[in-house]
């Protein structure tokens, strides 16, 4: 798509109110989105489309209290765009802050998208871009437009130039899919047909590390996502994978069987074994790195059941984490390194819980019927992608770091699951 | 130690190979290859990679009554998987039993290669299921390793919750999906 133009806005930067959304209470700005005014009748359907992905992401975001424009006394915007032509008046009883107004067009072949933000007590324009790019690029520049908001409201860019990998038997067998972070574009990336499990980005955004069925075991591969080229990186026998990139990239932690028994490894990222990590008779499974790469949280049953430890990987040294419940599995640690989602089973269901790395502050972040599981983290640290059975079959939600705004991004047939979040894809 | 192992062959005995011996000579098989099978046709079934019987007849036909028994131990061996109590990979008296018997085939016939998948119920989560299973498919193994059989005969793979043989959500399901299933790969 062609680059976003800033509008003129004779906006010069005052003072902005900037939230700590780590802070105590998240707040939640009112906004309201009004229908895109399609220039010609072959720009409806696009105008509808920007509509619905800017509120479905306003609404997924967190951060805002998505109002009914249709409420308004009469269209505010009916005489233009320009900050002297809006009628602020009409809108003044909406109870909103925010106000968002625009309009789309066909304009050689591709479309153009022109959308502004104001700011209705103030009665001005805060910013207003053009988008231009083909149809197919229309959820991309709603992302970045609805990025643009969440950076000005919050200090921090959104996430939803960020893309989700999962899995899904939507064809039958379960296969590598990706998507984008509110569920738009969901693409299918493998056609094994048979068995693909846990994928896991590469810290650069340019690969995922996955297991599949395809051959005569359960391998460890990686595809490049551009090009999609595939490569080996373990098969060995019996059990490859699930595979942790390290934050640097240069290393995979992954649970090897060569011995007969889980234990984790650190490969290169060709797959050679560079280093035995756990020495034990019990499951060691599903590692995830601390952003500064010096430690892994796993799973072991080395006491028992399920439980999540903590390895020092220069040391060697592992500790316990979670002491709580029976089930703890499925470690997630936030890159902002303050915590780690992980789920739980508490009464007979699997809880998406948080923990601080030192093992204090337990929190439950979801609750409710069916299954909550396999939570992963938004580059930020702002989001839990996660899979629940709450609506029936599996399918990927998201919710914010502290459990609240649990919003289901996919609807597809058949199960979805192992979501995997990736990093900023994109600038910051 | 001496107890549980003279218990574990008075076991092996009576369980095992008496059941193994008495299936093997039971009336109504060896009836039935003398009425299906007549002695000329016997033979080109002998030859390695001798498909049909002449004119064209279907194999089962041509069958030797040593290729019949054989048959029948190799569907006695893929039809019977072990179980596991949940989250657990140590095997159980009726499982140590069940692998006795695959043991006996795998003895009598040493030239069979075997997978063994490991596979979980749905409870857990999908990542250390496959763990789980992973650990079941290696504790027959080494089982099947401590009976006397060599290890380059046994491959496994866990499919962890992936694959439940019985797809409902009951206590009864979750039994039967805990389980270790064997596959021959090569004859």
């Amino acid at each position: 798509m062609g680059l976003a133009l800033i509008l003129s806005t004779g906006f010069v930067a005052e003072a902005q109110v900037v939230v700590d959304i780590f802070g105590p209470a998240i707040p939640r700005f009112p906004i309201c989105v009004f229908p895109f005014k399609a220039q010609g009748s072959d720009a409806t359907q696009g105008s509808q489309e920007a509509m619905r992905i800017l509120t479905q992401d306003l609404r997924i975001s967190g951060f805002f209290e998505v109002l009914d424009p249709s409420k308004a006394l009469s269209d505010p915007f009916r005489q233009g765009f320009e900050p002297k032509d809006v009628d602020f008046d009409a809108i003044k009883l909406l109870g909103a802050d925010i106000v968002v107004g625009g309009k789309v067009e066909l304009e050689g072949g591709g479309l153009r998208w022109e959308a502004r933000l104001y700011d209705l007590p103030q009665r001005r324009m805060v910013f207003g871009k053009v988008y231009r790019g083909s149809a197919n690029d229309l959820a991309l520049m709603v992302h970045k437009f609805v990025d643009e908001i969440i950076k000005y409201y919050t200090g921090e860019p959104g996430i939803f130039q960020t893309k989700i990998a999962f899995i899904s038997s939507r064809s039958g067998a379960k296969e590598l899919y990706v998507m984008d972070a509110d569920g738009e574009n969901p693409r299918q990336l493998t056609q094994d047909k048979n068995l693909v499990l846990s994928p896991k980005w590469s810290p650069d955004g340019r690969e995922i590390a996955f297991i599949s069925y395809v051959g005569a075991g359960a391998h460890l591969f990686s595809l490049e996502l551009n090009g999609m080229r595939r490569r080996v990186i373990s098969a060995r026998e019996n059990m490859n994978g699930p595979g942790a990139w390290s934050p640097d990239g240069k290393r995979i932690c992954t649970t090897l069987s060569i011995q007969g028994n889980p234990e984790l490894y650190l490969l290169d990222t060709s797959g050679n074994i560079l280093q035995r990590l756990t020495q034990h008779p019990g499951i060691d499974v599903s590692p995830s790195w601390s952003p500064d790469g010096r430690s892994v949280a796993f799973v072991s049953d080395r006491a028992g059941g399920p439980q999540i430890f903590i390895l020092d990987v220069a040391s060697g040294q592992v500790r316990r984490l979670t002491f709580e419940g029976r089930y703890n599995t499925e470690p997630a640690w936030s890159p902002r390194g303050d915590r780690i989602a992980f789920s739980a089973l508490l009464n007979g269901a699997h809880k998406i819980c948080s923990i601080r790395p030192d093992g204090r502050d337990l929190v439950q972040l979801t609750d409710g019927p069916g299954n909550d599981n396999s939570p992963s983290w938004s580059p930020d640290g702002r989001y839990l992608a996660f899979s629940s059975t709450r609506a029936g079959g599996s399918q990927i939600f998201i919710m914010l770091f502290n459990g609240q705004n649990p919003v289901q991004i996919t609807r597809m047939p058949g199960e979805q699951s192992l979501p995997s979040w990736s990093p900023w894809m994109t600038e910051k | 130690m001496m107890g549980k192992r003279s218990l574990r062959f008075i076991l092996f005995l009576g369980l095992v190979v008496l059941p193994l011996i008495g299936s093997g000579c039971a009336k109504k098989a060896v009836q039935g290859e003398e009425t299906a099978v007549s002695p000329a046709e016997v033979r080109p079934a002998d030859r390695p990679g001798a498909g049909l019987g002449p004119g064209g007849r279907p194999l089962e036909e041509t069958l030797t009554a040593e290729e019949r028994k054989r048959r029948e131990a190799e569907a006695a061996f893929t039809n019977e998987d072990i179980h596991f109590d949940f989250d657990k990979y140590d095997l159980t008296p009726t499982a140590r039993e069940i692998l006795a018997r695959k043991a006996y085939f795998l003895k009598q016939y040493p030239t069979v290669k075997i997978l063994i998948e490991g596979h979980c119920d749905e409870r857990g989560t999908a990542e250390y299921n496959l763990a789980l299973g992973e650990r079941r498919a290696n504790a027959a193994k080494q089982y099947l390793v401590q009976l006397g059989i060599s290890e380059d005969r046994i491959s496994t793979i866990s499919y962890g919750k992936e694959r439940p043989l019985d797809p409902r959500h009951n206590e009864e399901a979750w039994a039967k999906n805990r389980r270790a299933h064997f596959v021959i790969v090569s004859r």
